[in-house]
Protein backbone atom coordinates (compact mmCIF):
# COMPACT_ATOMS: atom_id res chain seq x y z
CA UNK A 1 0.00 0.00 0.00
CA UNK A 2 1.15 3.39 -0.39
CA UNK A 3 -0.23 6.54 1.14
CA UNK A 4 0.44 10.21 1.13
CA UNK A 5 1.66 12.02 4.62
CA UNK A 6 2.39 15.75 5.80
CA UNK A 7 5.28 14.84 8.20
CA UNK A 8 6.00 18.00 10.87
CA UNK A 9 9.43 18.17 12.60
CA UNK A 10 9.69 20.34 15.40
CA UNK A 11 12.87 22.69 15.73
CA UNK A 12 14.75 20.54 17.73
CA UNK A 13 14.20 17.27 15.59
CA UNK A 14 15.13 18.32 12.25
CA UNK A 15 18.85 17.29 12.40
CA UNK A 16 17.61 13.87 13.28
CA UNK A 17 17.70 11.06 10.19
CA UNK A 18 14.44 9.76 10.54
CA UNK A 19 13.54 9.82 7.00
CA UNK A 20 16.10 7.39 6.84
CA UNK A 21 15.56 5.40 9.71
CA UNK A 22 12.00 5.15 8.22
CA UNK A 23 13.57 3.40 5.26
CA UNK A 24 16.22 1.34 6.99
CA UNK A 25 14.26 0.11 9.97
CA UNK A 26 10.95 -0.29 8.66
CA UNK A 27 11.40 -1.61 5.22
CA UNK A 28 9.40 1.28 3.74
CA UNK A 29 10.23 2.78 0.49
CA UNK A 30 9.69 6.91 0.85
CA UNK A 31 9.07 9.81 -1.91
CA UNK A 32 9.75 13.01 -0.92
CA UNK A 33 6.93 15.51 -2.92
CA UNK A 34 7.97 18.58 -1.18
CA UNK A 35 10.62 19.64 1.31
CA UNK A 36 9.98 22.72 3.71
CA UNK A 37 12.61 22.59 6.20
CA UNK A 38 15.18 25.66 7.64
CA UNK A 39 16.58 25.41 10.97
CA UNK A 40 15.66 27.03 13.69
CA UNK A 41 11.40 26.61 12.37
CA UNK A 42 9.32 23.19 12.12
CA UNK A 43 10.28 21.73 8.88
CA UNK A 44 7.36 20.52 6.95
CA UNK A 45 7.77 17.27 4.44
CA UNK A 46 5.20 15.45 2.04
CA UNK A 47 6.57 12.09 1.51
CA UNK A 48 4.36 9.17 -0.22
CA UNK A 49 5.38 5.58 1.65
CA UNK A 50 5.20 2.22 0.23
CA UNK A 51 5.35 -0.15 1.86
CA UNK A 52 3.98 -3.38 3.88
CA UNK A 53 0.93 -2.13 5.88
CA UNK A 54 1.97 -3.81 9.24
CA UNK A 55 5.70 -1.72 8.49
CA UNK A 56 3.48 1.67 8.07
CA UNK A 57 2.17 1.22 11.37
CA UNK A 58 5.59 0.37 13.02
CA UNK A 59 7.15 3.16 11.10
CA UNK A 60 4.30 5.35 12.13
CA UNK A 61 4.56 4.67 15.87
CA UNK A 62 7.92 5.01 15.48
CA UNK A 63 7.40 8.63 14.79
CA UNK A 64 4.95 9.03 17.69
CA UNK A 65 8.05 7.86 20.07
CA UNK A 66 9.99 10.63 18.68
CA UNK A 67 7.23 13.15 18.64
CA UNK A 68 7.04 13.92 15.55
CA UNK A 69 3.87 14.89 14.12
CA UNK A 70 2.46 13.33 10.89
CA UNK A 71 -1.02 13.30 9.21
CA UNK A 72 -2.45 11.63 6.44
CA UNK A 73 -3.10 13.26 2.81
CA UNK A 74 -6.48 13.01 2.22
CA UNK A 75 -5.91 16.29 0.00
CA UNK A 76 -6.69 15.89 -3.59
CA UNK A 77 -5.94 18.55 -6.51
CA UNK A 78 -9.58 19.17 -8.19
CA UNK A 79 -9.93 21.32 -11.47
CA UNK A 80 -13.00 22.19 -12.37
CA UNK A 81 -12.76 20.91 -15.80
CA UNK A 82 -16.28 21.61 -16.73
CA UNK A 83 -15.61 25.35 -16.77
CA UNK A 84 -11.60 25.28 -18.04
CA UNK A 85 -11.05 27.19 -21.61
CA UNK A 86 -7.62 25.40 -21.68
CA UNK A 87 -6.24 28.41 -21.80
CA UNK A 88 -2.98 26.45 -20.69
CA UNK A 89 -1.92 29.13 -17.83
CA UNK A 90 -1.87 26.38 -15.30
CA UNK A 91 0.89 24.24 -16.86
CA UNK A 92 2.90 26.85 -17.24
CA UNK A 93 4.09 25.81 -13.56
CA UNK A 94 3.70 22.37 -13.10
CA UNK A 95 7.06 20.78 -12.78
CA UNK A 96 6.04 17.24 -12.42
CA UNK A 97 4.07 17.05 -14.85
CA UNK A 98 0.91 16.28 -12.84
CA UNK A 99 -1.03 19.42 -15.40
CA UNK A 100 -0.39 19.32 -18.75
CA UNK A 101 -1.63 19.81 -22.33
CA UNK A 102 -3.16 17.48 -24.45
CA UNK A 103 -0.83 17.75 -27.52
CA UNK A 104 -3.75 19.42 -30.01
CA UNK A 105 -4.31 22.22 -27.24
CA UNK A 106 -7.64 21.51 -27.05
CA UNK A 107 -8.04 20.12 -23.13
CA UNK A 108 -6.25 20.19 -20.27
CA UNK A 109 -5.33 17.28 -18.74
CA UNK A 110 -4.70 16.31 -15.35
CA UNK A 111 -2.92 13.14 -14.03
CA UNK A 112 -3.16 13.19 -10.43
CA UNK A 113 -0.72 10.60 -9.16
CA UNK A 114 1.78 12.53 -10.50
CA UNK A 115 0.70 15.71 -8.39
CA UNK A 116 2.90 16.91 -5.64
CA UNK A 117 0.18 18.75 -4.05
CA UNK A 118 2.81 22.20 -4.42
CA UNK A 119 -0.23 24.11 -5.00
CA UNK A 120 1.48 26.76 -7.44
CA UNK A 121 -1.10 26.13 -10.61
CA UNK A 122 -4.06 27.32 -7.50
CA UNK A 123 -2.68 31.17 -8.17
CA UNK A 124 -1.76 30.26 -11.59
CA UNK A 125 -5.83 29.70 -12.91
CA UNK A 126 -7.17 32.92 -14.63
CA UNK A 127 -10.94 31.20 -13.74
CA UNK A 128 -9.99 30.30 -10.06
CA UNK A 129 -11.22 26.34 -11.21
CA UNK A 130 -8.05 24.99 -9.55
CA UNK A 131 -8.40 23.74 -5.91
CA UNK A 132 -7.06 21.55 -3.14
CA UNK A 133 -10.07 19.51 -1.17
CA UNK A 134 -9.78 20.19 2.29
CA UNK A 135 -10.96 16.79 3.83
CA UNK A 136 -7.55 15.95 5.33
CA UNK A 137 -8.08 14.31 8.21
CA UNK A 138 -5.95 13.80 10.93
CA UNK A 139 -4.99 10.10 11.78
CA UNK B 1 -1.91 39.79 -61.24
CA UNK B 2 -5.44 38.23 -60.55
CA UNK B 3 -7.52 39.23 -57.97
CA UNK B 4 -11.43 39.11 -56.62
CA UNK B 5 -13.22 41.50 -54.77
CA UNK B 6 -14.98 41.33 -51.96
CA UNK B 7 -18.12 41.55 -54.02
CA UNK B 8 -17.40 38.83 -56.08
CA UNK B 9 -16.29 36.43 -52.95
CA UNK B 10 -20.05 37.87 -51.47
CA UNK B 11 -22.06 36.58 -54.67
CA UNK B 12 -20.60 33.21 -54.25
CA UNK B 13 -21.37 33.40 -50.43
CA UNK B 14 -25.08 33.90 -50.82
CA UNK B 15 -24.57 31.30 -54.24
CA UNK B 16 -23.28 28.97 -51.65
CA UNK B 17 -20.15 28.19 -53.81
CA UNK B 18 -17.59 30.12 -51.77
CA UNK B 19 -14.91 28.26 -50.22
CA UNK B 20 -13.93 28.66 -46.84
CA UNK B 21 -11.22 27.27 -44.77
CA UNK B 22 -9.85 28.48 -41.55
CA UNK B 23 -6.38 29.66 -40.57
CA UNK B 24 -5.17 26.36 -39.56
CA UNK B 25 -6.90 24.12 -42.83
CA UNK B 26 -5.31 27.12 -45.10
CA UNK B 27 -1.79 26.59 -43.36
CA UNK B 28 -1.80 23.40 -43.98
CA UNK B 29 -2.63 22.94 -47.34
CA UNK B 30 0.06 26.15 -47.91
CA UNK B 31 2.30 23.09 -47.13
CA UNK B 32 1.65 21.50 -50.37
CA UNK B 33 0.14 24.15 -52.36
CA UNK B 34 1.56 27.37 -54.09
CA UNK B 35 -0.03 30.66 -53.24
CA UNK B 36 -1.46 30.55 -56.68
CA UNK B 37 -3.24 27.49 -56.11
CA UNK B 38 -4.78 28.58 -52.81
CA UNK B 39 -5.95 31.81 -54.07
CA UNK B 40 -7.62 29.78 -56.90
CA UNK B 41 -9.28 27.58 -54.69
CA UNK B 42 -9.68 29.40 -51.23
CA UNK B 43 -12.01 32.43 -50.95
CA UNK B 44 -12.62 33.36 -47.61
CA UNK B 45 -9.71 32.15 -44.06
CA UNK B 46 -11.28 32.59 -40.88
CA UNK B 47 -8.81 33.61 -37.80
CA UNK B 48 -9.50 33.73 -34.27
CA UNK B 49 -7.91 34.23 -30.95
CA UNK B 50 -9.22 33.83 -27.55
CA UNK B 51 -7.03 35.69 -25.18
CA UNK B 52 -6.98 38.13 -22.34
CA UNK B 53 -7.12 41.61 -23.22
CA UNK B 54 -7.02 43.90 -20.64
CA UNK B 55 -8.28 47.07 -22.29
CA UNK B 56 -12.01 46.15 -23.26
CA UNK B 57 -15.19 47.59 -21.80
CA UNK B 58 -18.52 48.02 -22.03
CA UNK B 59 -20.60 51.13 -22.40
CA UNK B 60 -24.13 50.78 -20.46
CA UNK B 61 -27.57 52.85 -20.41
CA UNK B 62 -29.25 51.94 -17.22
CA UNK B 63 -32.64 54.05 -18.02
CA UNK B 64 -34.21 56.56 -16.11
CA UNK B 65 -35.62 56.17 -12.25
CA UNK B 66 -38.46 58.48 -11.38
CA UNK B 67 -37.98 60.64 -9.80
CA UNK B 68 -34.95 61.05 -12.00
CA UNK B 69 -31.13 60.65 -10.82
CA UNK B 70 -27.58 61.99 -12.75
CA UNK B 71 -25.79 59.33 -11.71
CA UNK B 72 -21.96 60.73 -10.52
CA UNK B 73 -20.61 57.78 -8.69
CA UNK B 74 -21.80 54.37 -9.63
CA UNK B 75 -21.03 50.85 -8.44
CA UNK B 76 -21.96 47.71 -9.89
CA UNK B 77 -21.91 44.52 -7.37
CA UNK B 78 -19.30 47.00 -5.33
CA UNK B 79 -17.00 47.56 -8.64
CA UNK B 80 -17.12 51.18 -9.07
CA UNK B 81 -17.10 52.07 -13.12
CA UNK B 82 -16.99 55.04 -14.88
CA UNK B 83 -20.28 57.65 -14.35
CA UNK B 84 -18.57 60.88 -15.78
CA UNK B 85 -20.88 60.26 -18.78
CA UNK B 86 -24.28 62.05 -18.55
CA UNK B 87 -26.71 61.11 -16.19
CA UNK B 88 -27.35 57.32 -16.64
CA UNK B 89 -24.80 56.06 -18.85
CA UNK B 90 -21.65 54.42 -17.61
CA UNK B 91 -18.46 52.59 -19.26
CA UNK B 92 -17.65 49.37 -16.89
CA UNK B 93 -13.81 48.91 -17.56
CA UNK B 94 -12.73 45.12 -17.57
CA UNK B 95 -9.87 45.58 -14.78
CA UNK B 96 -11.87 47.54 -12.46
CA UNK B 97 -11.68 45.81 -9.35
CA UNK B 98 -14.04 46.05 -6.32
CA UNK B 99 -13.98 47.47 -3.33
CA UNK B 100 -13.86 44.74 -1.25
CA UNK B 101 -12.75 41.90 -3.23
CA UNK B 102 -9.31 42.34 -5.39
CA UNK B 103 -10.47 39.13 -7.46
CA UNK B 104 -13.71 40.39 -8.98
CA UNK B 105 -14.08 43.27 -10.91
CA UNK B 106 -15.62 45.34 -14.15
CA UNK B 107 -14.44 41.87 -16.28
CA UNK B 108 -17.19 39.51 -13.93
CA UNK B 109 -19.57 42.14 -14.51
CA UNK B 110 -19.45 42.32 -18.16
CA UNK B 111 -19.14 38.31 -18.24
CA UNK B 112 -22.29 38.41 -15.85
CA UNK B 113 -24.22 40.79 -17.67
CA UNK B 114 -23.96 38.43 -20.65
CA UNK B 115 -24.69 35.53 -19.00
CA UNK B 116 -27.83 37.06 -17.62
CA UNK B 117 -27.41 37.26 -14.21
CA UNK B 118 -28.89 39.98 -11.70
CA UNK B 119 -26.48 43.20 -10.76
CA UNK B 120 -26.63 45.19 -8.17
CA UNK B 121 -26.51 48.96 -8.57
CA UNK B 122 -25.23 51.75 -6.62
CA UNK B 123 -25.26 55.25 -7.75
CA UNK B 124 -25.21 58.50 -6.03
CA UNK B 125 -25.46 62.07 -7.29
CA UNK B 126 -25.41 65.67 -5.50
CA UNK B 127 -29.15 66.49 -6.82
CA UNK B 128 -29.66 69.40 -9.62
CA UNK B 129 -33.63 71.23 -10.35
CA UNK B 130 -33.58 68.54 -13.43
CA UNK B 131 -31.97 65.45 -11.73
CA UNK B 132 -33.57 65.70 -8.36
CA UNK B 133 -32.86 62.27 -6.50
CA UNK B 134 -29.54 61.94 -4.83
CA UNK B 135 -29.52 57.56 -4.00
CA UNK B 136 -30.43 54.94 -5.72
CA UNK B 137 -29.95 51.42 -4.70
CA UNK B 138 -31.64 48.44 -7.19
CA UNK B 139 -30.70 45.50 -9.74
CA UNK B 140 -30.21 45.43 -13.43
CA UNK B 141 -29.89 42.40 -15.77
CA UNK B 142 -29.25 42.83 -19.58
CA UNK B 143 -33.17 42.94 -20.30
CA UNK B 144 -33.88 46.03 -18.16
CA UNK B 145 -31.00 48.05 -19.40
CA UNK B 146 -31.52 50.02 -22.57
CA UNK B 147 -28.20 49.28 -24.50
CA UNK B 148 -24.68 47.67 -23.66
CA UNK B 149 -22.59 48.20 -26.25
CA UNK B 150 -18.90 46.59 -25.92
CA UNK B 151 -16.21 48.99 -27.11
CA UNK B 152 -12.84 47.81 -26.48
CA UNK B 153 -10.00 49.97 -27.47
CA UNK B 154 -7.18 47.94 -27.53
CA UNK B 155 -7.80 44.14 -28.59
CA UNK B 156 -6.53 41.43 -31.15
CA UNK B 157 -2.36 42.67 -30.93
CA UNK B 158 -0.82 41.09 -33.54
CA UNK B 159 2.26 39.66 -31.92
CA UNK B 160 2.90 39.38 -28.57
CA UNK B 161 5.97 39.03 -27.06
CA UNK B 162 6.96 35.99 -24.74
CA UNK B 163 7.43 36.45 -21.33
CA UNK B 164 10.09 35.06 -18.62
CA UNK B 165 11.70 36.11 -15.34
CA UNK B 166 15.36 36.06 -15.04
CA UNK B 167 15.18 37.10 -11.75
CA UNK B 168 15.12 35.75 -8.04
CA UNK B 169 11.99 35.98 -7.36
CA UNK B 170 8.48 34.75 -8.45
CA UNK B 171 6.43 37.44 -10.70
CA UNK B 172 3.07 37.56 -10.82
CA UNK B 173 1.78 39.44 -14.08
CA UNK B 174 -0.46 39.83 -16.80
CA UNK B 175 1.67 37.25 -18.62
CA UNK B 176 0.19 35.08 -16.08
CA UNK B 177 3.16 32.98 -12.90
CA UNK B 178 6.56 33.70 -14.06
CA UNK B 179 8.68 31.73 -12.11
CA UNK B 180 12.19 33.02 -11.06
CA UNK B 181 15.73 32.03 -13.09
CA UNK B 182 13.18 31.60 -16.47
CA UNK B 183 11.89 28.87 -14.91
CA UNK B 184 8.63 29.02 -17.51
CA UNK B 185 8.00 31.31 -19.95
CA UNK B 186 4.44 31.93 -20.93
CA UNK B 187 2.89 33.27 -24.65
CA UNK B 188 -0.44 34.34 -25.89
CA UNK B 189 -1.36 34.45 -29.43
CA UNK B 190 -2.79 31.56 -31.48
CA UNK B 191 -0.12 32.07 -33.61
CA UNK B 192 -1.43 30.96 -37.28
CA UNK B 193 -4.72 31.14 -36.30
CA UNK B 194 -3.75 34.62 -35.04
CA UNK B 195 -6.24 37.63 -37.37
CA UNK B 196 -3.34 39.79 -37.45
CA UNK B 197 -0.91 37.88 -38.41
CA UNK B 198 -2.99 36.75 -41.54
CA UNK B 199 -3.39 39.82 -42.93
CA UNK B 200 0.41 40.88 -41.72
CA UNK B 201 0.01 44.63 -43.51
CA UNK B 202 -3.89 44.82 -42.74
CA UNK B 203 -4.83 45.17 -46.08
CA UNK B 204 -8.20 43.69 -45.59
CA UNK B 205 -8.52 44.82 -41.92
CA UNK B 206 -9.85 48.37 -41.81
CA UNK B 207 -12.59 50.56 -40.10
CA UNK B 208 -15.89 48.92 -40.36
CA UNK B 209 -14.67 45.28 -41.23
CA UNK B 210 -17.11 43.08 -39.68
CA UNK B 211 -16.19 41.05 -37.17
CA UNK B 212 -17.42 37.99 -34.70
CA UNK B 213 -17.04 39.40 -31.37
CA UNK B 214 -17.88 37.61 -27.94
CA UNK B 215 -20.66 35.41 -30.52
CA UNK B 216 -22.36 38.05 -31.92
CA UNK B 217 -21.37 39.92 -35.28
CA UNK B 218 -19.36 43.01 -34.37
CA UNK B 219 -17.08 45.65 -35.94
CA UNK B 220 -13.48 47.19 -36.01
CA UNK B 221 -14.68 51.04 -35.02
CA UNK B 222 -10.91 52.15 -35.43
CA UNK B 223 -7.18 51.19 -34.91
CA UNK B 224 -6.52 50.14 -31.49
CA UNK B 225 -4.87 52.25 -28.83
CA UNK B 226 -0.88 52.05 -29.11
CA UNK B 227 -1.07 51.07 -32.89
CA UNK B 228 2.31 50.47 -33.91
CA UNK B 229 3.57 50.00 -37.36
CA UNK B 230 6.99 50.43 -36.89
CA UNK B 231 8.22 46.90 -35.33
CA UNK B 232 10.81 45.33 -37.32
CA UNK B 233 9.30 42.10 -39.24
CA UNK B 234 10.77 39.71 -40.78
CA UNK B 235 10.65 37.92 -43.95
CA UNK B 236 7.05 36.62 -43.90
CA UNK B 237 5.91 40.29 -42.94
CA UNK B 238 5.40 39.22 -39.66
CA UNK B 239 6.05 42.21 -36.49
CA UNK B 240 8.74 40.17 -34.27
CA UNK B 241 6.43 41.77 -31.33
CA UNK B 242 3.26 43.49 -30.82
CA UNK B 243 2.57 45.75 -33.05
CA UNK B 244 -0.95 46.40 -34.69
CA UNK B 245 -4.07 46.60 -32.53
CA UNK B 246 -8.05 46.94 -33.29
CA UNK B 247 -10.58 48.86 -31.30
CA UNK B 248 -13.74 46.53 -31.62
CA UNK B 249 -17.52 47.66 -30.88
CA UNK B 250 -20.47 45.19 -30.81
CA UNK B 251 -23.90 44.33 -29.11
CA UNK B 252 -22.92 42.90 -25.91
CA UNK B 253 -26.76 41.71 -25.01
CA UNK B 254 -26.34 39.41 -28.40
CA UNK B 255 -23.27 38.32 -26.58
CA UNK B 256 -22.17 35.09 -24.89
CA UNK B 257 -20.38 34.33 -21.76
CA UNK B 258 -18.48 31.22 -23.74
CA UNK B 259 -16.74 33.89 -25.68
CA UNK B 260 -16.53 36.64 -23.14
CA UNK B 261 -15.28 35.46 -20.00
CA UNK B 262 -13.79 36.89 -16.63
CA UNK B 263 -10.40 36.26 -15.95
CA UNK B 264 -8.08 37.08 -12.62
CA UNK B 265 -4.21 37.26 -12.51
CA UNK B 266 -3.05 36.64 -9.35
CA UNK B 267 -1.22 40.19 -7.42
CA UNK B 268 -2.15 41.71 -11.16
CA UNK B 269 -5.39 41.80 -11.34
CA UNK B 270 -9.33 41.32 -13.19
CA UNK B 271 -9.25 41.36 -16.82
CA UNK B 272 -11.69 39.71 -19.67
CA UNK B 273 -10.72 37.03 -22.33
CA UNK B 274 -12.15 38.49 -25.68
CA UNK B 275 -13.22 35.87 -28.70
CA UNK B 276 -12.61 37.52 -31.50
CA UNK B 277 -12.85 36.16 -35.24
CA UNK B 278 -11.84 37.73 -38.67
CA UNK B 279 -12.89 36.04 -41.70
CA UNK B 280 -9.87 37.14 -44.44
CA UNK B 281 -10.96 37.55 -48.03
CA UNK B 282 -7.97 35.88 -50.19
CA UNK B 283 -8.19 38.75 -53.35
CA UNK B 284 -5.24 38.13 -54.99
CA UNK B 285 -1.98 35.82 -54.29
CA UNK B 286 -0.41 38.61 -51.67
CA UNK B 287 -3.07 37.60 -49.88
CA UNK B 288 -3.28 33.57 -50.67
CA UNK B 289 0.05 33.87 -49.43
CA UNK B 290 -0.07 35.62 -45.98
CA UNK B 291 -2.54 33.26 -44.81
CA UNK B 292 -0.91 30.65 -45.53
CA UNK B 293 2.03 31.80 -43.37
CA UNK B 294 2.88 28.84 -40.37
CA UNK B 295 3.63 28.52 -36.50
CA UNK B 296 7.47 28.14 -37.46
CA UNK B 297 7.17 31.24 -39.61
CA UNK B 298 5.46 33.56 -36.84
CA UNK B 299 8.78 34.91 -34.37
CA UNK B 300 8.50 36.74 -31.67
CA UNK B 301 10.75 38.49 -29.26
CA UNK B 302 11.39 36.90 -25.32
CA UNK B 303 10.98 39.69 -22.99
CA UNK B 304 12.31 39.24 -19.12
CA UNK B 305 9.48 40.55 -16.93
CA UNK B 306 11.75 40.36 -14.04
CA UNK B 307 13.46 43.45 -14.97
CA UNK B 308 11.14 46.29 -15.07
CA UNK B 309 13.25 47.82 -18.25
CA UNK B 310 11.66 44.14 -20.05
CA UNK B 311 14.79 43.86 -21.98
CA UNK B 312 14.43 41.43 -24.42
CA UNK B 313 16.32 38.02 -24.47
CA UNK B 314 16.50 36.25 -27.70
CA UNK B 315 13.25 35.60 -30.41
CA UNK B 316 11.46 32.15 -30.83
CA UNK B 317 8.39 30.87 -32.85
CA UNK B 318 5.35 29.35 -32.53
CA UNK B 319 6.29 25.86 -33.70
CA UNK B 320 8.93 25.74 -30.86
CA UNK B 321 6.65 27.98 -28.09
CA UNK B 322 3.52 24.84 -28.78
CA UNK B 323 6.41 21.92 -28.14
CA UNK B 324 6.30 23.22 -24.47
CA UNK B 325 9.96 24.18 -24.32
CA UNK B 326 12.39 27.11 -25.87
CA UNK B 327 15.86 27.16 -25.56
CA UNK B 328 16.71 30.58 -23.83
CA UNK B 329 21.10 31.23 -24.43
CA UNK B 330 21.38 27.68 -23.94
CA UNK B 331 18.74 27.26 -21.12
CA UNK B 332 15.88 24.60 -21.51
CA UNK B 333 12.53 26.75 -20.63
CA UNK B 334 9.10 25.58 -20.08
CA UNK B 335 6.59 27.34 -22.27
CA UNK B 336 2.75 27.42 -21.26
CA UNK B 337 0.02 29.08 -23.40
CA UNK B 338 -2.19 32.78 -22.18
CA UNK B 339 -4.97 32.53 -24.42
CA UNK B 340 -6.98 29.46 -25.89
CA UNK B 341 -5.65 27.95 -28.76
CA UNK B 342 -9.18 25.55 -28.64
CA UNK B 343 -11.07 28.44 -28.02
CA UNK B 344 -9.70 29.97 -30.41
CA UNK B 345 -10.43 27.00 -32.85
CA UNK B 346 -14.00 26.63 -32.29
CA UNK B 347 -14.64 30.51 -33.04
CA UNK B 348 -12.65 29.97 -36.12
CA UNK B 349 -15.07 26.98 -36.98
CA UNK B 350 -17.83 28.60 -36.16
CA UNK B 351 -17.21 31.89 -38.54
CA UNK B 352 -16.42 29.51 -41.41
CA UNK B 353 -20.17 27.82 -40.88
CA UNK B 354 -21.80 31.13 -40.37
CA UNK B 355 -20.05 32.04 -43.19
CA UNK B 356 -21.09 28.96 -45.19
CA UNK B 357 -24.72 29.18 -44.12
CA UNK B 358 -25.15 32.40 -45.82
CA UNK B 359 -25.31 34.39 -41.84
CA UNK B 360 -21.68 36.64 -42.39
CA UNK B 361 -20.96 38.52 -45.31
CA UNK B 362 -17.65 40.31 -45.60
CA UNK B 363 -17.36 44.37 -45.50
CA UNK B 364 -14.84 46.18 -47.51
CA UNK B 365 -13.09 48.19 -44.62
CA UNK B 366 -14.48 52.29 -45.05
CA UNK B 367 -11.32 53.46 -44.43
CA UNK B 368 -7.92 51.83 -44.11
CA UNK B 369 -5.42 52.14 -41.08
CA UNK B 370 -2.55 54.87 -40.43
CA UNK B 371 0.43 53.40 -42.01
CA UNK B 372 3.18 54.96 -40.14
CA UNK B 373 3.17 55.11 -36.90
CA UNK B 374 5.45 54.74 -33.84
CA UNK B 375 4.05 54.95 -29.91
CA UNK B 376 4.91 58.09 -27.76
CA UNK B 377 6.15 57.36 -24.16
CA UNK B 378 4.82 59.17 -20.92
CA UNK B 379 7.40 62.22 -19.71
CA UNK B 380 7.80 62.24 -15.74
CA UNK B 381 8.06 65.76 -14.30
CA UNK B 382 9.44 64.82 -11.25
S1 LIG C 1 -0.20 21.23 -7.13
FE1 LIG C 1 -0.51 21.89 -9.24
S2 LIG C 1 1.48 22.65 -9.90
FE2 LIG C 1 1.84 21.45 -8.06
S3 LIG C 1 2.30 19.40 -8.86
FE3 LIG C 1 0.12 19.42 -8.43
S4 LIG C 1 -0.80 19.96 -10.37
FE4 LIG C 1 1.36 20.50 -10.55
S1 LIG D 1 -5.47 27.76 -16.09
FE1 LIG D 1 -7.55 27.23 -15.48
S2 LIG D 1 -8.80 27.59 -17.32
FE2 LIG D 1 -6.66 27.58 -17.97
S3 LIG D 1 -6.27 25.44 -18.58
FE3 LIG D 1 -5.68 25.57 -16.43
S4 LIG D 1 -7.55 25.00 -15.29
FE4 LIG D 1 -8.18 25.44 -17.39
Amino acid sequence: MNTRYSISFPPEKIKKPIISELIRNFSLEINILNADVSSGKTGKLVVEIFGKEQNLLNGLSFLNEEGIFYRQIQKELIVNINDCIACGSCTGVCFSGALKMSETFNVLELNSSLCVLCGICIKACPLQLISLNSNGKIV
Amino acid sequence: MKKKTIEEINRKISEGTAVVLTAEEVSLLGKTKSPEEIFNRVDVVTTATFGPMCSSGVFINFGHSSPAIRMEEITLNDVPVYAGIAAVDAYIGATSESVFNKKYGGGHIIEELIAGKEIRLKARGKGTDCYPKREIETSITKDSVNEIIMFNPRNAYQNYPVATNASDKTKYTYMGTLLPGCANANYSTSGELSPLLNDPKLRSIGIGTRIFLGGAQGYVAWNGTQFNTSKPRNEFDIPLSNAATLAVTGNAKEMSAEYIKAAYYEKYGVSLFVGIGIPIPVLDVDMAKAVSIRNEQIETTIYDYGDPAHPALGTTNYAELQKGEISLNGLKVKTAPLSSLKKAREIAGKLKKQILDKEFYLTEPVNIFPENTSLNSLKQLI
